[in-house]
């Protein structure tokens, strides 16, 4: 069983081994187990699930279908949903690079506290974090009822349209961006920046030139992911009274008979989707940037902020207080006051053990799943791995209803079983948040020299079991921080688990959405501050193992 | 050269994802166990059946009223709570393979969309409501009533200074004052109902109208109502319980008002809740017995006392602080044909008003 | 020798060096001490090499050479000492001159070529616009990797991804350049080659360097000066030669190659060990009451095959041209001697042993080697 082999040599006949067929294989196919190849394309597949009952959907309508689409209207309200993303990206981009940069390489204090802060906030549901905003910053919101006071402020500006929107989603998507950024930025080696510190490069230089250089694809996977968010978002922009392509499309299937066209909208919405992904892809280039075998052991320089540490720490707390403090600040406000008015029960720590339960699940396999298709776009990179990565990410364009309803079209018709069940709807969420993972996985499988397997390998072991000895080890930050991506994304998911949840089972997202729709604030308060907590605790459970490791 | 290597780490990792997953699925079957049983007060008896709802009402609303249905009936009524149009369009998914029975929806276009999967209910059970709150064939039946309302700002106006009809906030005085929610199914009915009444030409004009005064647009009712008692806007177009529910979460210092226009017409008209049962139904019997019980006393006296709606059977007095229904001057329309949305959203597009 | 000015303070990079200030001593360290996490790493360091020389520091691994390297770049603060570079005094306990702003170049054990700059780029990074081509072309031909310029360092060789990081260093012309472990990427095959090479280009480019490594073959090749350093400090400084025929402690003796140490009687005025007298320059002077040995490398010793010899053979090692033997002597004290391949003796055969005569050897006390010159080579 575990006879040591060489590479290249054949396992003897009837050894059970999958290497004697190898030969007929196409080499290109040979050099990677062929479980994995389809372990891949599985996964891929049922990423295409969805995209199918679009298409098919879409093929009903015919000619309404290409006419909304081709209408002068569809098409503005497009360009609408393309200046939004623009604007959310560029400004995620602007807040996280710095914000990561302090927090792993300066000696900003509390920098834990901060990197946790720092991403709590992908755990406020987008609508709650604009009804949140609305509540504190409207016209005739909390800010302004203390104003009115000391400086007779009647009414503020309101920050509805492009700005709010804006505003709003970047504080809640630049945690993307921040989380990718960080994990390279823990693998970087130091010797570079070193080097261009002896060649004569000032710190800044060194920054300029060799670090953020360094950190593009980290960066580019962090914004694609804010691109699909925003693109795919319906809740914060609804409030925030900006028409997104998504609104329409989710108009279109509130009003059921309408699904063909908006399944015809959906395919367009895809298609910004992947063109969002090419342009990524473009823009990253052949990003073999692993570091030596040692680059963890060595000391990590630590950047002495000196007189920039008021800015820096001005910074963090300015982004912090408004992406997680006025959203806590107002749940908390609206929950005093339910408990005030005599409100009881408010904590439905039913639907908080559901929540954990699905999510954690949701996280588990969709990380497992993710790594065929990881491992193969980085180690293979070729036009098939290529494309079933990039494909992978169509999953995270999709407005949810037309996942949670692609699946019921499948589900009812050939998986019976699991139609409304727990495992369906897992399913569903590795579909909505495969690329996630797959983004992060790849960043850190990036860092990661291939010929260490190699050596392994050469040493006797099995690719799998080199794969799992000396790769896993050195991506598991990577692995961890794809798993708590899923989970808090799994928390806070709403209209596919509507559609595919177990009957009786609810969540807290959809226990917030059902109390926010009848006005029960505080009823939508409890759940939302427990959907935080319960994200706060992963969270900084991985931010505490990175340092220690580091 | 080969030498022989254990292979600890493999096995520990495989150990250790092995044993994740059996935790894993550990969880879940004991979760769907928990979800099962996770209506406590409810002791399913041996004979009672079976019942699967899809309902568009919220949970919050509505599960206290499931939970008393079960404890009367012993039916053990599970529900599949989401939007009322996400449900039909899962319904219309669904088809003929559909596992629900009953679908109770929050207005009559969400009812008119899945008008093809109903079976007719029975006369007795129709004939519990007046005729104007059920589909004309039978096919569905209406629970609770919500009348159309402006909704003001009681710092800024008094009711001296609102018009009698919706046709009077087309004047330019009121620009930037007003706020709607085109979105939304009620205000959608309304619209159409405008159509009924008075007709295209008028329904347009009044929209033109409307839209030229620059409305603030949201999603959906409660923050019309949120927004106009904060002062955002001045007048909102809603339905009238949502007040309620603000007075009752935030007292009566809450700075709005429900105006019912003395004027009458379509923003007057009367909406319904309703629902229906699905030809795919595998549990009819229960599935009267749970539209018998939404139009018992007890469950509308709950729709009166706890949302603030208008019950629909005789013998259940509305809540205190409403207008009586006969005083409003209800528009003579059909619900039932206020389920056609299609016309009406093709108008409101047209307008701008919807995106 | 190219003879480009130095790179301009324009850029606010390099200091401007007035040539007929420079001294002769290109890097000077004195008394430099630092202590990690409560370690004395490196304990009064003490160095000086001229311009243009190449010093191989040697030791152990985790001796603190690395930091000695490092502090040297900029690239760590030390405690207390003094770093000199081309006269300028660039550390000391109250001041610390970046790494940015000392004439150093550093070339690190895995290279850290950025992955994301062709070799032009790499090479090109510290120089300034003006006659950069120039400058890296020049360059790329001295390390011999002319033509190219235009690759990415994923395409490169190890050995080629090498010589970039030196060309990336030597384009600046600084006036010290360090080597961390330079060779201990290479196959041993290549090392020796590859070592030649960049010694001549080294020479060539008559830069200063300080090399750190663990091979003490590798030191003994390299260096114009070799230093072994144990425990943070430094041992011996002195050429090759005398590092290993001189060495100043048992510890430089027994790493810079195989040394067996025989206690030594002084009967009057001969010197006595186990295998027979043992000869020291004229005019030697044993310590007065202090315990006395005989430092023997492999070919100091002469074995015969005698029947009633003080030694057995433990065991043999071949070696191509000789044998070495480990011969265990009756006072149980193992010994190596190293004999042509035209003699050879099985393992468990009674040897003679005996101490050549033809050349005085080195006697140590305590650790210490009994002074016969002062402790500090020169050059």
């Amino acid at each position: 069983m575990n006879r040591t082999r060489v590479i290249g040599e054949e396992a003897p006949v009837g050894s059970g081994s999958t290497w004697t067929h190898r030969r007929l294989l196409p080499p290109w196919l040979r050099r990677e187990p062929l479980s994995l190849w389809l372990a891949a394309i599985a996964v891929a597949g049922a990423a295409a699930l969805p995209v199918l009952y679009l298409v098919v959907r879409a093929a009903e309508s015919g000619e309404s279908a290409v006419d909304s689409i081709f209408d002068f209207d569809t098409l503005a309200i497009l360009w609408r949903s393309i200046q939004l993303i623009v604007l959310v990206t560029l400004g995620s981009v602007l807040i996280a690079v710095p914000l990561a940069w302090l927090t792993v390489r300066t000696d900003l204090p509390y920098r834990r506290a901060w990197a946790v802060a720092s991403v709590l906030p992908l755990a406020i549901p987008s609508y709650v974090g604009a009804l949140a905003f609305i509540s504190a910053f409207g016209p005739k919101g909390l800010l302004q009822g203390w104003l009115e006071g000391p400086f007779g402020v009647d009414r503020l500006p309101d920050l509805y349209g492009l700005t709010g929107a804006s505003v709003v989603l970047i504080l809640l998507s630049y945690p993307y961006v921040f989380l990718t950024v960080r994990a390279t930025l823990w693998r970087l080696e130091p010797e570079m920046e070193e080097a261009s510190w002896t060649l004569g490069r000032s710190p800044w230089q060194t920054f300029r030139r060799v670090t953020l250089p360094l950190l593009y694809p980290a960066i580019g996977a962090g914004a694609l992911l804010v691109a699909l968010y925003t693109l795919s978002d319906f809740g914060a922009v609804a409030l925030l009274q900006y028409d997104t392509f998504t609104r329409v499309i989710f108009n279109e299937y509130n009003s059921a008979f309408n699904r063909a066209v908006a399944a015809a909208l959906s395919l367009v919405l895809l298609a910004v989707a992947v063109s969002l992904i090419l342009i990524e892809a473009s823009a990253r280039r052949r990003a073999r940037y692993y570091s030596g075998a040692n680059a963890a052991r060595r000391r990590r320089r630590i950047v002495r902020l000196g007189r920039w540490r008021l800015p820096a720490f001005i910074f963090s707390s300015l982004v912090t207080l408004l992406a997680l403090g006025i959203p806590v600040f107002v749940l908390v406000y609206w929950l005093t006051r339910g408990v005030n008015a005599g409100e009881s029960g408010l904590f439905d720590w039913g639907a908080a053990f559901t929540s954990v339960q699905y999510s954690l699940a949701a996280a588990v396999v969709t990380v497992i799943a993710a790594i065929p298709i990881s491992v193969l776009s980085v180690r293979r990179p070729g036009l098939l791995s290529t494309g079933l990565e990039r494909f992978s990410y169509v999953g995270f364009a999709m407005p949810g209803i037309a996942v949670g309803l692609g699946l019921v079209f499948f589900g009812i018709r050939y998986a019976t079983g699991i139609y409304q069940t727990v495992y369906l709807l897992v399913f569903a969420y590795v579909v909505l948040f495969l690329p996630v993972a797959v983004g992060l996985i790849r960043s850190s499988l990036l860092q990661v020299n291939p010929r260490m397997e190699e050596a392994a390998m050469s040493l006797g072991r099995s690719q799998i079991n080199a794969f799992l000895t000396v790769t896993v080890p050195v991506i598991r930050p990577g692995l961890a921080a794809a798993a708590i991506m899923v989970f808090l994304l799994t928390m806070k998911e709403l209209p596919a688990t509507l559609i595919l949840g177990p009957i009786e089972s609810r969540t807290l997202a959809t226990s917030i959405w059902s109390a926010a729709e009848e006005a029960f604030f505080a009823r939508a308060a409890a759940p939302s501050l427990l959907l935080v907590i319960a994200s706060a605790a992963p969270m900084t459970f991985l931010v505490l193992r990175e340092r220690s490791r580091n | 050269m080969t030498t022989e290597i254990p292979n600890f780490l493999a096995r520990r990792t495989i150990l250790m994802a092995l044993g994740l997953a059996a935790v894993l699925v550990l969880v879940i079957a004991c979760s769907s166990d928990n979800n099962n049983d996770s209506s406590e007060n409810s002791g399913p008896s041996d004979e009672g059946g079976e019942l699967i709802i899809y309902s568009g009402r919220s949970e919050s609303l509505i599960a206290p009223l499931i939970e008393k249905f079960e404890a009367a009936t012993g039916i053990d009524a599970k529900v599949n709570y989401a939007g009322t149009g996400s449900l039909a369009a899962t319904l219309l998914e669904e088809g003929d393979r559909s596992p629900a029975d009953v679908f109770f929806a929050q207005d009559p276009g969400g009812l008119g969309s899945i008008i093809e999967l109903v079976k007719p209910l029975s006369d007795e059970l129709i004939g519990r409501v007046p005729d104007w709150a059920r589909s004309s064939d039978n096919l569905w039946v209406g629970i609770s009533g919500r009348a159309r309302t402006v909704v003001y700002n009681t710092d800024a106006l008094s009711p001296e200074d609102l018009p009698d009809t919706l046709e009077g906030f087309t004047d330019p005085v009121w620009k930037g004052r007003i706020g709607w929610a085109p979105t939304n199914g009620s205000f959608q009915a309304m619209v159409t109902g405008m159509r009924l009444i008075w007709g295209e030409e008028r329904t347009r004009d009044w929209l033109e109208g409307i839209v030229a005064n620059e409305p603030k647009v949201y999603a959906k009712n409660t923050p019309t109502v949120a927004a106009t008692g904060s002062g955002e806007v001045e007048v909102g177009f809603v339905n009238h319980y949502y007040l309620h529910r603000f007075l009752a979460e935030e007292g009566d210092g809450f700075a709005a008002r429900n105006y019912f226009l003395p004027g009458g017409g379509p923003g007057s008209a009367i909406l319904v809740t309703g629902a229906a049962i699905l030809k795919t139904a595998d549990n009819a019997i229960e599935a009267e017995r749970f539209l018998d019980y939404l139009l018992s006393a007890e469950a509308q006296s709950y729709f009166a006392e706890e949302a603030y709606e208008y019950p629909l059977i005789d013998g259940v007095e509305r809540a205190d602080m409403l207008p009586d229904l006969a005083s409003l001057s209800t528009p003579d329309i059909d619900v039932s044909d206020l389920g056609d949305l299609a016309a009406t959203q093709n108008l409101l597009r047209e307008f701008g008003a919807l995106p | 020798m190219i003879g480009l000015p130095r790179i301009s303070g324009l850029t606010g990079i390099r200091r401007k060096p007035n040539e007929s200030v420079t001294s002769d001593i290109a890097l000077r360290c004195t008394g430099v001490s630092k202590t990690f996490d409560g370690t004395l790493a490196v304990d009064d360091f003490d160095i000086e090499v001229k311009r243009g020389q190449i010093l191989a520091l040697v030791g152990p691994s985790g001796c603190g050479k690395t930091t000695v390297l490092r502090m040297i770049a900029g690239l760590e603060v030390l405690d207390t000492g003094r770093i000199e570079i081309g006269g300028e005094l660039v550390a000391s306990s109250g001041r610390h001159i970046g790494p940015d702003k000392r004439s150093v170049g550093i070339v690190f054990q895995d290279y850290a070529l950025f992955p994301h700059m062709t070799v032009d780029g790499n090479v090109g990074y510290g120089l300034e616009r003006k006659g950069k081509s120039e400058r890296v072309e020049e360059v790329l031909a001295l390390v011999g990797l002319e033509g190219l310029g235009k690759r990415l360092p994923s395409e490169l060789s190890g050995g080629q991804q090498q010589r970039v990081a030196l060309a990336r260093t030597l384009a600046s012309k600084p006036d010290v350049l360090l080597l961390d472990e330079p060779f201990s990427n290479l196959d041993a095959g290549l090392r020796e080659r590859v070592r030649s090479e960049i010694r001549e280009i080294l020479k060539e480019a008559g830069t200063t360097t300080v090399f750190v490594t663990h091979d003490q073959q590798e030191a003994l090749f390299m260096g114009d000066l070799v230093g072994v350093q144990v425990g943070g400090r430094i041992e011996q400084v002195d050429t090759p030669e005398r590092v290993f025929h001189r060495p100043a402690t048992n510890f430089v003796a027994r790493f810079m190659g195989m040394a067996d140490f025989l206690p030594v009687d002084p009967l009057g005025n001969r010197l006595v060990t186990e295998v027979g007298p043992a000869r020291a320059v004229p005019g030697f002077e044993p310590p007065e009451s202090a315990p006395l040995e005989v430092m023997a490398r492999p070919d100091d010793f002469v074995l015969a095959p005698l029947e009633d010899g003080q030694g057995v053979v433990i065991s043999r090692v071949f070696q191509g041209w000789a044998y070495t033997y480990e011969v265990e002597l009756n006072s149980g004290l193992r010994i190596h001697c190293q004999m042509p391949h035209l003699l050879t003796i099985e393992v468990g055969q009674r040897v003679l042993v005996n101490l050549r005569r033809d050349h005085p050897q080195m006697f140590f006390s305590e650790g210490h080697a009994v002074p016969e010159v002062p402790r500090y080579g020169q050059a």
